[in-house]
């Protein structure tokens, strides 16, 4: 892609549409502004592709931050235009989500359906071994895109604490996950 | 003016930081640290890592019409697109070649080399240019064929275990037995046996959770012995469990679950957690 190699898009937009739409999906509630983030992730990519240095972080890391911050900016637009406070995205759904919900497979190769559900069965278990004000504040900031601040406004805790449960919960995903770590280069 | 911040403090706060839930200030703080820091600048990749890895929580939600849309216009804006990475580079590498011709007569031999110097170098450039675009191109393919090699390997060796697995449980010869415990919310299990093949699944559900240190460790209990079929650590309290272990149906008298130090033990040593006694079914 690097390249410029439109079919190699193509291909970057097979292996990633489903966790880049899930992301987008989970902080934005409107159609129409999940199909323009979608679309300007996979376009931003596209353009800064020769951006991208391999041995500074991987793939993955690189594209969802894009998708988030994309989204999360909309997302803050439209709070702004709305002047509502946010909705909290649910802390408990992504949890308590099956993995049965997944479609059935990607566009192209299946394995990678196969590949994105286990990744997902894993994330979902480290997620639930957290205690639920560890997982509430660690998805409030990367859903909801709320600073340790905010969070701890809405949810009526001290900042210190807040500070605190985001502090471990990090620790503790990143110690569950370090399997994953390498396979996502 | 960015506050200077202490590693610890800093340390402290990288989890944030890669989720992006500082405020601004502490946010400067922590990153003017972490550019002096190696330490804090590993974490945080390992960090920023982890988070991303929490996009895989969120459910796939988005259909197929929306991905083939968005698809379609993505790669029409990308054919069209005349500033994509290699028609950048085409155009820099024109606007680099500096064509300063003056016409007077005792130049105009020189102007025709030139020229001639001009077209040959774009001609070489262009050559060269292809044959490092057709190189990468045979790079990507091998990599792309060897990661089709792979992929096609694990879904084989998936599917096989998958076979396996329903063999296992619904075969002729396969006894099916629920070992349980007392109490509400109390573990239990169904072991499949089939007695041809000699494999033992159990499909175990409500199992607590260990304390660090400690396994499961199923037991096939006999009148002389009890033999361990495999140790098992549960995820959110689930567990498959497969064994091979040729047993002659009548010396079967038994299936207990332990709890035992990790790695297993020759005999049981730890609580029951649930059994059966065979013929009970």
């Amino acid at each position: 892609m690097q390249a410029g190699d439109e079919q190699a898009l193509g291909a970057f937009y097979d292996r990633w549409f489903p966790v880049v739409s899930g992301v987008v999906a989970r902080i934005l509630r409107s159609d129409g502004d999940v199909e323009d983030v979608i679309e300007e992730t996979f376009w931003q990519a596209w353009r800064q592709a020769d951006r991208f240095v391999e041995g500074r972080g991987s793939v993955q890391t690189w594209l969802l931050t894009i998708a988030r911050s994309r989204a999360l900016d909309r997302l803050r637009a439209a709070k702004r235009r709305r002047e509502e406070s946010l909705d909290e995205p649910g802390a408990l759904d992504a949890v308590s989500a099956a993995p049965d919900d997944l479609p059935p497979s990607s566009a192209s190769d299946p394995s990678l359906g196969v590949e994105r559900a286990e990744r997902r069965r894993l994330v979902l278990a480290a997620l639930a071994d957290l205690p639920g004000e560890q997982r509430q504040a660690l998805e409030l900031g990367y859903f909801g895109g709320l600073s340790q601040t905010e969070i701890a406004e809405q949810t009526g805790q001290p900042l210190g604490t807040v500070k605190t449960r985001m502090r471990l919960a990090m620790q503790k995903l990143r110690e569950r996950l370090a399997v994953l770590r390498e396979d996502t280069r | 003016m960015t506050r200077e911040m202490s590693h610890d403090e800093a340390f402290a706060a990288l989890g944030a930081l890669a989720i992006d839930a500082l405020d601004p200030d502490e946010r400067a703080a922590v990153l003017a640290h972490a550019s002096t820091c190696l330490t804090c600048r590993q974490e945080l990749a390992e960090l920023r890592e982890a988070a991303s890895s929490l996009a895989y929580s969120a459910p796939a939600v988005v259909g197929d019409d929306t991905r083939d849309r968005i698809r379609g216009r993505l790669l029409a804006r990308a054919a069209a697109d005349d500033r994509r990475p290699s028609a950048q580079a085409s155009r820099e590498h024109t606007e680099m070649v500096p064509i300063t011709i003056h016409w007077g007569r005792a130049g105009l031999f020189a102007a025709a080399a030139s020229i001639l110097l001009v077209v040959s170098l774009a001609v070489l450039g262009y050559v060269l240019r292809d044959r490092a675009r057709l190189r990468d191109a045979a790079t990507v393919q091998t990599a792309q064929a060897a990661r089709e090699r792979t992929t096609n390997d694990s879904l084989r060796a998936a599917v096989l275990s998958r076979d396996s697995l329903l063999a296992g449980i619904t075969g002729r010869d396969v006894a099916v037995m629920t070992l349980t415990t007392a109490g509400t919310k109390a573990p239990f299990a169904y072991m499949f046996w089939d007695r041809r093949a000699n494999t033992w699944t159990m499909v175990a559900h409500n199992m607590p959770e260990l304390k660090p240190g400690r396994t499961y460790q199923l037991w096939l209990v006999t009148a002389s012995s009890k033999i361990s079929a495999g140790t098992f650590q549960p995820q959110n309290g689930d567990a498959l469990v497969r064994a091979t272990y040729a047993l002659p149906a009548a010396d079967l008298k038994m299936l207990a679950v332990t709890e035992e130090p990790a790695g297993g033990v020759p005999q049981p040593t730890g609580a029951m957690i649930m059994a059966v006694t065979a013929g009970s079914h």
